[in-house]
């Protein structure tokens, strides 16, 4: 058994695809390089513009001519290309047997499936077609194949393409040409049980005759697939030739064609044009979550998670922007993909206005995790980077992290790292060998200027825009020095020192110039 | 002696609301959890340690009180306990050469230079859920500086942290902090031999005095401790 998955007006469902509100608005898809549409011949339209009596085939100012109204889209070969990827994508996820037919169409075969309780049966050969269908229409391949879990199966196809802004249609058959046939009447899931029965209702149009052929089989009186078929197949190509033999060759029931398997590419994109160049955030956000909804349902059809983001705009002043997001803790929730963007976002001036958008997803597996009873992780490790984000936003990168010690004896020498917290250890106090001493520092991290008056070389009375008294105590000096054989040499002199009114503090003298350094607190 | 129809209506909203308060007088009897800070006089002055889900306002009055070495004290329980410390340093003042490495790769250091940056990251940091410790520093900041933060700000926190499960702990110069569970005062003075003095010696120099103010702005002191 085949499926085939059948987008109709496929032109204009890809370049609808962002914008569904369009969708109830009378538009039309031309054939047209540039924006002059003074010879373009309508491709496709919506119902709404069928309504008011525009079709394909006329040409634009015919079509205007009967809707004033009328939107008037070029065709995208990039949103075509997008779109197929998602249909094969699509129907990926529900069978790894899949044909990429022609753009809006996929077949897929059906065999090693299960559906309900029974597994679809393996066909004989291909080699013997007539075999294989008779094999298919038996009565007894019937019982084995249960008719409701199969369009139950079809119907989750028709829902997961709805989700990615799709209207599609599926059909089922015995053959991949009869399951296109089925799949192109207007039904959402048809499964063809009984060949004859399928034919006798199917028009003779649907078997896409040229309009000569058209023409004379209705001038017989003949309307219906079935009835053109009973005519006999040597009968009708004595009068109309070889094109007679072709209609008959599509709703033959004993030619299963081999399909051209497939594997769809694992690239998750999506990309948008902007007609009218784009100065403020507010549309780019609208669009931009528009981008991640796809991209997350596209993802999570494959039953993976999003890793990484990487957000690229083009600029009017022609500066490409590119814009990696690394997921934490991976996940495909909307809304904490989206607050990622909307958080960096909201913080970026460019320079010139934005032509186009690609947002592009990076697939991986779901992590699962579990914690150790002694060990400890962040709650929602996405939630604190869009933190991290905000506040290095607010006070910049280098004063928000995790200090990390240098390898040296100077005061004060750290690093400001982006934390791990993820990776942390849990702590053995085992480990913890130093003992600490003393007060604090609470450090000037700009330190003050003093006037320090010396009396027997120790500092007696102390000024600064701080404090200013007697110091009461002193002691030091110590003396420091380090890296003596670079250019980051270094050398202090530092007197702890309390004031009369009981507060310590921790002097500074660097070739003679003192300075406040902290409180001891 | 309320009125007839006050009782029927106290009588209604019981049964349609049951545990509501409906007199000023029935104290809701309400368990506290606290965080215990290691300090064995603190966490018994607190009855049990600090409030969680709740303002803890510190005062250091004075400087050379102790503030710097309480900090790193429950920086260093934080740690012990495999907890994430989120500090928000209000004049970036904060020594990491006090701390072991063990506990500063524990600890998400934010060195706002001014109160207003450090009001906007505390408000960040509590929004954001994922630690269960959250030290606001703002002992070094002017008493100019503090006075321009709204008091709304106070409210909005506890509102925040009350919806949480993180103890959140304000160190300041003096009180400031209306809707503080607790108001913990530290009068130690410490001379120039602390200076060298084994930080543990130190720790039990610590003086203070605690008010459990109820969120009511002021009241006396329950509990002293010489």
């Amino acid at each position: 058994m085949f499926a085939v998955l059948c987008v109709p007006n496929f032109a204009l469902q890809a370049l609808l695809r962002h914008e569904p509100e369009l969708r109830e608005r009378p538009l039309a898809v031309v054939e047209a390089n540039d924006s002059n549409f003074a010879k373009a011949l309508i491709l496709e339209c919506t119902r709404a513009a069928e309504a008011t009596g525009v079709s394909p085939g006329l040409t634009a100012p015919q079509a205007q001519a009967r809707c004033c109204e009328l939107v008037l889209k070029s065709r995208s070969p990039a949103a075509e290309q997008s779109a197929t990827e998602i249909l094969v994508q699509t129907a990926y996820a529900f069978s790894p047997n899949i044909e990429n037919t022609i753009p809006g169409v996929c077949t897929i075969d059906l065999r090693g499936l299960s559906f309900g309780d029974s597994e679809m049966p393996e066909a004989p050969e291909e080699a013997d077609n007539q075999k294989a269908f008779d094999f298919f229409q038996s009565s007894a391949t019937r019982c084995l194949i249960d008719a409701k879990p199969l369009t139950e199966w079809a119907t989750a196809i028709v829902t997961a393409l709805q989700q990615l802004g799709f209207e599609s249609q599926v059909g089922i058959a015995a053959t991949p040409s009869l399951a296109l046939l089925a799949a192109r009447a207007d039904k959402p899931v048809l499964l063809v049980e009984r060949t004859e029965d399928f034919f006798r209702s199917l028009l003779f149009a649907a078997l896409e005759p040229t309009p000569e052929v058209f023409d004379i089989v209705k001038r017989w009186g003949i309307h219906t697939a079935g009835a053109f078929l009973a005519l006999g197949k040597e009968a009708v190509s004595e009068r109309l030739g070889a094109e007679a033999l072709e209609l008959f060759h599509r709703t033959s029931t004993q030619t299963i064609r081999p399909l051209n398997i497939v594997v769809p590419t694992d690239t998750f994109e999506e990309q948008m044009n902007f007609e009218a160049h784009i100065e403020t955030i507010e549309p780019l956000l609208f669009i931009l979550r528009r981008f991640v909804e796809q991209l997350s349902t596209r993802i999570t059809l494959t039953y993976r998670v999003v890793g990484e983001l990487t957000l690229t705009m083009t600029l009017e002043s022609g500066a490409p922007y590119e814009r990696k997001f690394n997921v934490p803790a991976p996940t495909a929730n909307v809304e904490t993909l989206f607050r990622m963007l909307h958080t960096h976002l909201e913080n970026l001036r460019t320079d010139a206005p934005i032509l186009s958008l690609r947002l592009t997803a990076t697939p991986v597996r779901a992590q699962g995790q579990q914690f150790g009873l002694f060990e400890s992780a962040l709650r929602d490790p996405n939630h604190f980077h869009e933190t991290l984000a905000r506040l290095a936003a607010l006070l910049g990168t280098d004063r928000v992290g995790t200090p990390i010690a240098e390898t040296t004896h100077r005061p004060d020498a750290f690093q400001m790292k982006t934390p791990e917290f993820g990776n942390a250890p849990p702590r053995n106090p085992k480990l913890e060998t130093r003992n600490a001493s003393g007060l604090c520092l609470r450090r000037f991290r700009s330190p003050v200027h003093a006037d320090v008056e010396l009396r027997e070389g120790r500092p007696q009375f102390i000024s600064t825009l701080l404090i200013s008294g007697r110091i009461k105590r002193a002691r030091g000096p110590w003396c420091m020095s380090g890296t003596w054989w670079d250019e980051r040499r270094w050398s202090r002199q530092e007197w702890d020192v309390e004031t009369e009114k009981g507060e310590l503090y921790r002097l500074r003298n660097v070739n003679g110039d003192w300075l406040l350094e902290g409180v001891y607190d | 002696m309320p009125s007839l129809n006050v009782i029927q209506l106290r009588q209604l909203l019981r049964e349609k609301f049951p545990g509501l308060r409906t007199r000023a007088d029935e104290l809701a009897v309400k368990r506290r959890d606290g965080w215990l800070s290691g300090i064995a006089k603190l966490d018994a002055s607190l009855g049990g340690g600090f409030p969680k889900s709740a303002i803890n306002e510190i005062i250091a009055p004075r400087r050379s009180c102790g503030s710097a070495l309480l900090l790193t004290q429950l920086l260093r329980r934080a740690a012990s306990q495999n907890q994430f410390t989120a500090l928000v340093d209000g004049r970036d003042s904060f020594d990491a050469a006090a701390a072991e490495q063990s506990t500063l790769s524990r600890l998400f250091w934010i060195r706002c230079h001014n109160g207003e940056e450090a009001v906007k990251a505390a408000d960040l940091v509590l929004r954001d859920g994922n630690f269960p410790v959250v030290l606001l520093d703002l002992v070094l900041n002017p008493i100019a500086e503090l006075q321009r933060i709204p008091a709304p700000t106070w409210y909005r926190f506890q509102r925040i942290v009350e919806e949480s499960t993180a103890t959140f702990v304000v160190l300041t110069p003096r009180a400031m902090i209306a809707p503080a569970a607790v108001r913990l005062t530290l009068r130690a003075r410490f001379g120039l031999g602390a200076v060298e003095t084994d930080q543990g010696k130190l720790t039990l120099e610590l003086d203070f005095d605690v008010v459990e103010t109820g969120r009511s702005a002021v009241e006396e002191p329950l509990r002293k401790t010489a």
